[in-house]
Parts: C-alpha cells; structure tokens; sequence
C-alpha cells in the first residue's frame, strides 16, 4: 500500500495521529512524516484545529502540588544538596555523550508484583525502572554510553547521593525500604562505576518514585 | 479559564526567553486544565502526572516553538498534553481496563458538549452515533483502534474502516 501518494489517505493518516487510534509503530512513522514533510505536517495542524472544539469535555482537575515541587528542582536547581555537592546540570551533558551507540534496551518482561515505578529522564537519556520490594530491575533505557562508561543508579537522600549501583542487565538492589518520592538519579561514570563512591560524572537523568496502583 | 489567550501567549513568549516567574504563572494559570486532559486519558494518578510534567518540561524547553501570531495558546498546551498522553498510553504494556460501555459513555459526552457548544459538537451529530462516540472517546480518552473494537464489538480492521469513512464525513461537514 502506498500511504505517501495519496492525499486522500494523507488527509485519513493526519487525522488518525491527531485522534490518537494509532498503535506505537503506525504512531512513529506519521510523527517522522510530520518532521519531514510539510504538507502534512500542515494537514495534521489542520485536523488538530478542527478538533479543538472537544476540548471542552476535559474536566480540569487540581494537579497534587508535588508535581511543581519536582518540576522545579529537575529544571531549575543547580544545587541538590545542603554539604556542597553540586548538581552538575543535565544539558552538561548533551555535548559528552555525544559519541557511543544509541540504545533502546529490550523490554524486560513485566513483573505483575512490581510495586514501584520510576521513570528517570533528562535532556539526552531516560531510563524506566521497576520495582519489586527492593529489587530493581531496568526495563527500558535510552541515550548514548561512550566507550568504557556505564551509568549509574543513585539514591538521592537529603541531598546526599547514595550508590545504589551499576544500570546492567542484572538486577540491583534498592539500599533501603522504597518510599513514595524517594529521588533517583543516573550519572554517566567510568565502566566499573564511580570509584569514590561519589558521582564524578555528570547527571543524565532524574525522577522519584512512583507507586503504582493496582486495580 | 482566568486568563485571555492574549495573557496566555505573552506567558509563553516570556517563558522562552526563560522567564521563571512567567512558567509559575503559566503552571497555576493552566496546570489544572492541562492535568484534567492526562487523568481523563491515562486514568491513572501516577501517570497523569508524569505526563503533566513531561509537558512542562517541553514548555520550559520548547516554548520558543509556539506559534504565537496565529495559534490559541490553550489548543497548543491541549496538543502537547495529548500527545504525552498518547505516547505513554501507546508505550505501556498494561493493558488498561475500560470502565465505560458506549451508551452511558455517550450520554456522559453528550451532556458535558451541550454547555461548550461547538462546530464540531453539531457535525458531530451528523455522523452515526457509534461513529461520533468513537472520536469523542479517542479523543477525550485516547482509546486506541484495539480498544474501540473491543468496546464497540468488532474487528480492528472494521472499526478502522469505518472511522476513516466517519472521519472524511465530519471534515465535509466541517468545511460545507
């Protein structure tokens, strides 16, 4: 089937990307187009502006207030911690990671006991954890690891970063009982990890703790 | 909505020149607005979330990118949160149960359109039920070609068909 000639079907694919009924794949391939190809990038502009009349079945609701609290300490403190550590700042980083292969890690089946979930992110890498009592286990990973480095997990505690370990294939272990919130955070570290038991690397990516609900 | 989209646009045009004070008045302007759009789609607390901060995170990043001569501000934030919706809901291996059946779904719509009367709300009117329901709940609740067959009862490939044909008659419609 040829999508790209066509711009009866052209005006059906923007549609769909606009509406959302597209699986992931089909999803990609229309954001690429949109990035690519202005005319429908234009059409999608189109379908989007004839949709917005529906905006007004969106109820609003009252985002909890640690939404902002983490918003602004991921963009705007530079400093993480009361003893002087300093937050390195996260776009340092887009110029370092630069070279290496880019990675998208296989998904690791999901766990149905999986209690936590954080979702660590940043302007060049993103990594999703999941969380089994104390037992972590990476299920996706993004963002380039030059040569000889490794990324690795930290517990941030009141400030302090505490090593949790090495982001491998092999699961690692949370240092203590998970709680809502708790912080964690990626740094970009030489391949058997940060020697001092101190970040010496900058910060690829951050996030907290999300519980997940069960239903 | 407090605020003029005027007031809105000049938020966004401050915010790109980094502006701190203008991002915390655009996050308690729109905030509540925008993370009603990601519950009513990922209907999960935790998700809605990432997701309200995800878009955030692109306003503070990419608010140079608004198109402020021509464009509704809240349309732009509304297609920034959806977009973060549909990614994460697109991306996650739960499969998410559905708590409406189509008819209740349908009057919930219907009632909740009638008070934002809208173009789209009275060519929507002109489309079968079942085909005006299906963009109503991909839209609102970012359902997914599987997921409304599954509601609706039939093959994916005929709930696409049929979308497609309700949609080249709802942007007829639109533009007689």
């Amino acid at each position: 089937m040829n999508d790209f000639a066509d711009p009866k079907m052209d005006e059906v694919l923007a549609a769909e990307h606009v509406l959302g009924v597209t699986d992931a794949t089909e999803r990609r391939k229309t954001t690429v187009r949109m990035e690519t190809d202005p005319a429908f990038a234009m059409r999608v502009a189109h379908w989007q502006t004839r949709l917005q009349g529906l905006n007004g079945g969106f109820v609003p609701v009252d985002p909890p207030a640690r939404i902002k609290r983490t918003l602004d300490r991921q963009l705007f403190d530079r400093r993480f911690g009361p003893r002087g550590w300093m937050w390195r700042g996260m776009s340092l980083t887009a110029a370092s990671a630069a070279v290496g292969a880019f990675f998208l890690f296989p998904e690791i089946v999901d766990d149905p006991s999986a209690t936590h979930l954080a979702q660590l992110s940043g302007s060049t890498h993103s990594v999703e954890l999941e969380l089994t009592g104390r037992q972590i286990a990476v299920t996706a990973r993004r963002g380039a690891i030059p040569d000889g480095h490794a990324l690795e997990l930290w517990l941030v505690d009141k400030g302090q970063p505490v090593s949790v370990g090495l982001l491998g294939r092999r699961t690692i272990e949370l240092p203590r009982r998970a709680s809502d919130e708790m912080v964690l955070a990626v740094s970009l570290e030489p391949g058997g990890g940060a020697p001092e038991g101190t970040p010496t690397g900058p910060f690829v990516a951050e996030g907290a703790l999300t519980p997940l609900s069960r239903r | 909505m407090l605020k003029l989209p005027d007031e809105i646009s000049e938020l966004i045009a401050r915010i790109a020149l980094q502006d701190r004070g203008a991002f915390d008045r655009l996050y308690a302007t729109v905030a509540p607005k925008l993370y009603g759009v990601a519950f009513a789609m990922v209907e999960d607390r935790s998700r809605a979330e990432q997701v309200l901060s995800a878009v955030f995170t692109r306003v503070w990043q990419q608010a140079d990118r608004f198109p402020a001569s021509s464009t509704d501000p809240m349309v732009w934030l509304t297609v920034l949160t959806r977009e973060e919706a549909i990614s994460k809901l697109r991306s996650d291996r739960r499969p998410r149960k559905l708590k409406d059946d189509p008819h209740s779904m349908g009057r919930r719509h219907q009632q909740k359109g009638s008070t934002h009367h809208t173009r789209i709300e009275a060519c929507l009117t002109l489309l079968t039920p079942e085909g005006s329901e299906a963009i109503r709940s991909a839209y609102l609740q970012g359902l997914s070609y599987a997921e409304l067959a599954e509601r609706f009862e039939m093959p994916v490939e005929e709930m696409r068909k049929r979308m497609r044909r309700s949609l080249h008659e709802l942007k007829d419609s639109l533009s007689a």
